[in-house]
């Protein structure tokens, strides 16, 4: 059967033009919820780690609600257009936004008006605390202190592979400021782009979480010089923290985590939370979630949003003060 | 070569084979339907696959990804709207070929050599993959530029007749394509302050619009004009409709072709639709009589089905080689790849083998199945234009709008098929040609980033991108290719001016 809730995706986005008369006014009462599928809002396109955490969460999820829990990928304007779709929905729980740091991150580069805050936050239910910095296997850089070292010698010249404006970019801001170096930021596009460039030479530096990189670490192309965390990574134990390795440098992990429209009454929110303990608590999930290089985990809607706000916070300041330097120039 | 023949003879077991005939079958289905695309067909099936093992998930992919990509051909030729965006090329001379009651030839080339296009790439994944993966990692943000520049001269090729029509349907193109948030710095462009513009128009409901509405609206004003709309002529046809000797003739259109979607697809983020294009404008150049092109001649039909057959084994490439997905449909296939807790990775042949030459094996059977399941299914596709045009083409409508929605799933998108339908319908009208507009809508946006993103790199030089042996060779081939026609054209007019002692032309 859960063959057939999986097609349901397809079969909701194929009849969507009977769909959009269903979703009129008259939703169903908080209480009998959820008395029909679920769309979770995913605003990037499928096949990449956005998506892939969402399916196997939904996957999971559907079982415990008893109701589908629909994919429904939005793509468009760093994930704007998708979280857009929820902030303008009706607030009763059946269009439901599955999201990361960059609900934060579009706000603070001004695409979205709104961030984290515009939403009613629920819970975390997947991380990515792997974030790790990388270099080519034979730049001759093993620890991050090398990095700073080789920055601080020729300030401005490391290339440095990001994307703007997305979740590594503010980490290697926060970097340049902590530890007062100046790296060249290049614009390189998203994690396979990175690796190609990283891979390539074009670029001296890249910021990516581990998944995906272990074979060009083995093989010698790659070395990684430490994950951005106050402990080991589940998900890359083999990887020391930077502190490990001497330098006190720290960052957030990837924080997926469920949105609400902003009136959504809180038994619909309550209802998730219990879904979202009971998946949680499910070995088969936490199977699944490992298979994917993520850690599976339950963070209450409360956790999450201080998370959330100490990024917004952070990241306005770095924005700040970039725009300070540039000024100057 | 031993692991090989064993994931064959793994992919010959009935079950498998019979996954692979529902595979191709659907994916004809997906491909031949306008609106309906390889994408889609994977997005819906992909989490299917996740219940089943890697080795049939991938197969399955991979089955309906080479169904859906030639089943494009069957909408281009026979309704002149491209099935999929990697048969646009294919309308060019399949649906002249269509109008002069070659429908049946016109598909029987269009199989085959998609069938042979892919069997050339195929072959090439599976000898050659990790060093033509490696070359892929010498292009850089500079590279791509200069590549993407070079095709977007191409499209003084395109315009036959008028190039001036040519390069304003181009600037139609380019505009559209501007619409949105700007790469890398998100500014806002030509939105308006409305909403769903911010992420600007996506290639399909463009294509649909263009493509598949202009075509209802130009049939539908034949119908209130009361002209008698005459359904199409059949020539009869033996086998796949075309002799030996118009086969053996082909040979170097094939080869060209098929390299040229090779290349285009082994370069992450081109795609089949600019390979099919190129692959056409390349063999009209080459051509004895490139006058024919355009008119309806098997040429083109060939050019355009190799290539983009062959970027299907292009784009497989750097995915198995490297784990790096070179379009939205392979990173579909990496998510299933992960999903089944596979590390995708240079070392991904080591690690696992079995499962990178079963997807192989099923490359090569898939590829086999769809030229026995198209043979078959020819006469079946050419009754189609036995349908009378007031019932077929409000059907394609429908399917336009929910394919146009199912891409990014927001309305908007289905409703922007309109506007295009009506751009569509005015070039008609005005007689600008299609295809500069759409190759331009597609590089646009690729020629803007990888200039940014390259400028990053030399922090600012443009000089330093001539210092790039690969990114000089094709800038220095874009200028040749935009100045030779000029100086022709205004060789031609002095010519002409010293000939007669009228107004000079121009």
């Amino acid at each position: 059967m859960s063959d057939l809730n999986h097609l349901n995706k397809s079969v909701l986005s194929l009849c969507v033009l009977a769909a959009v008369g269903v979703a009129g006014p008259g939703a169903a009462l908080a209480k009998d919820y959820p008395a029909k599928p679920i769309e979770l809002i995913v605003p990037a396109g499928a096949g990449g780690s956005t998506d892939l955490s969402a399916r196997v969460f939904a996957k999971h999820a559907q079982k415990k609600f008893g109701k589908p829990v629909v994919i429904v990928n939005i793509k468009g304007a760093g994930g704007y257009t998708g979280s857009k779709t929820v902030y303008d929905s009706a607030p009763d729980g059946y269009k439901v936004l599955y999201t990361h740091a960059g609900i934060v991150t579009n706000n603070v580069t001004n695409t979205a008006p709104y961030s984290y805050d515009g939403f009613k936050v629920g819970p975390t239910v997947i991380e990515d605390p792997s974030l790790a910095l990388f270099v080519g296997g034979q730049s001759g850089m093993k620890t991050l202190g090398d990095l700073i070292a080789k920055a601080k010698a020729e300030p401005g010249k490391l290339k440095t592979a990001t994307e703007y404006g997305a979740f590594t970019y503010f980490m290697l801001l926060k970097l340049q400021k902590e530890q007062g170096i100046q790296l060249n930021l290049v614009d390189v596009g998203g994690d396979a782009d990175k690796t190609v460039a990283l891979l390539g030479g074009h670029v001296d530096v890249m910021p990516k979480v581990y998944l995906g990189t272990e074979d060009y670490i083995d093989a010698g192309d790659f070395t990684v010089l430490g994950v951005a965390q106050a402990k080991r990574a589940p998900n890359a134990p083999k990887v020391p923290t930077f502190k490990e390795t001497g330098i006190d440098f720290e960052y957030h992990e990837y924080p997926f985590t469920i949105f609400f429209q902003k009136d959504t009454p809180q038994a619909v929110i309550d209802a998730w939370i219990k879904i979202a303990q009971e998946v949680a608590a499910d070995p088969t999930y936490q199977k699944d979630v490992e298979k994917l290089g993520m850690v599976p985990v339950y963070k209450s809607p409360e956790e999450a949003a201080k998370n959330f706000a100490a990024m917004q916070a952070e990241f306005v300041e770095l924005a700040k003060e970039k725009a300070e330097v540039a000024g100057q120039k | 070569m031993d692991i090989f023949l064993n994931a064959l003879w793994d992919i010959l077991q009935p079950a498998s084979v019979m996954l692979m005939f529902l595979g191709v079958a659907v994916g004809i289905v997906f491909g031949s339907i306008p609106g309906l695309s390889a994408a889609m067909a994977i997005a819906l099936f992909l989490p299917i696959t996740f219940t089943m093992g890697p080795n049939a998930g991938m197969t399955l992919l991979v089955s309906l990804y080479i169904g859906a990509i030639s089943g494009g051909l069957i909408s281009a030729v026979l309704l002149n709207i491209p099935g999929t965006p990697s048969s646009i090329a294919t309308c060019f001379d399949g649906a002249p070929m269509a109008r002069q009651g070659e429908a049946g030839k016109a598909l029987g080339v269009g199989i085959v050599f998609s069938f042979l296009g892919g069997l050339l790439a195929f072959t090439a994944l599976i000898f050659i993959a990790p060093p033509l993966a490696k070359f892929t990692l010498r292009f850089s943000p500079i590279e791509y530029f200069a590549i993407t520049v070079f095709a977007l001269t191409m499209i003084a090729s395109l315009a036959s007749g008028s190039m001036v029509k040519g390069l304003l349907s181009g600037m139609i193109g380019l505009l559209l394509a501007t619409v949105g948030v700007s790469p890398i710095d998100g500014a806002r462009r030509f939105t308006l302050d409305i909403d769903n513009l911010t992420s600007g128009f996506d290639l399909l409901p463009y294509l649909i619009g263009l493509f598949a509405i202009t075509e209802v609206l130009i049939a539908a004003e034949q119908f209130s004009a009361d002209k008698h709309v005459e359904p199409l002529a059949l020539k009869k046809i033996k086998g796949f409709g075309f002799t030996l000797a118009e086969f053996f003739a082909q040979k170097w259109n094939l080869l060209r072709s098929s390299l040229i979607g090779l290349f285009i697809g082994i370069l992450p983020g081109i795609g089949g639709s600019t390979s099919s294009i190129l692959a056409y404008i390349a063999a009209k150049k080459q051509s004895k009589y490139p006058e024919k092109f355009g008119t309806g001649i098997m040429d083109g039909v060939v050019a355009s089905e190799s290539a983009n057959n062959a970027t299907i084994g292009g784009a497989l490439i750097p995915l198995l080689a490297l784990g790096i997905p070179g379009d939205g449909v392979t990173a579909m296939m990496l998510g299933g790849f992960l999903i089944h807790g596979l590390t995708p990775g240079p070392l991904l042949f080591k690690t696992s083998a079995e499962f990178v030459y079963g997807i192989f094996a099923a490359c090569l059977v898939a590829n086999m199945i769809m030229l026995i399941l198209e043979f078959f299914g020819l006469r079946i596709y050419i009754k189609l234009l036995k349908v009378p045009k007031y019932i077929l083409l409000p059907i394609i409508v429908v399917m336009c709008v929910v394919g146009a929605f199912s891409v990014n799933n927001r309305m908007f998108d289905a409703e922007s098929i309109l506007l295009f339908g009506l751009i569509g319908y005015l070039m008609y009208k005005a007689k600008l040609p299609l295809a500069p507009a759409v190759l331009s809508f597609i590089l646009c946006p690729l020629i803007e980033t990888n200039l940014r993103r390259g400028l990053m790199l030399t922090e600012g030089s443009f000089l330093a991108f001539f210092a790039k042996p690969i990114a000089l060779f094709f800038l220095v081939t874009a200028i040749v290719a935009l100045i030779v026609p000029l100086v022709r054209t205004f060789r031609s007019h002095r010519a002409k001016a010293a000939g007669t002692t009228k107004t000079p032309v121009g």
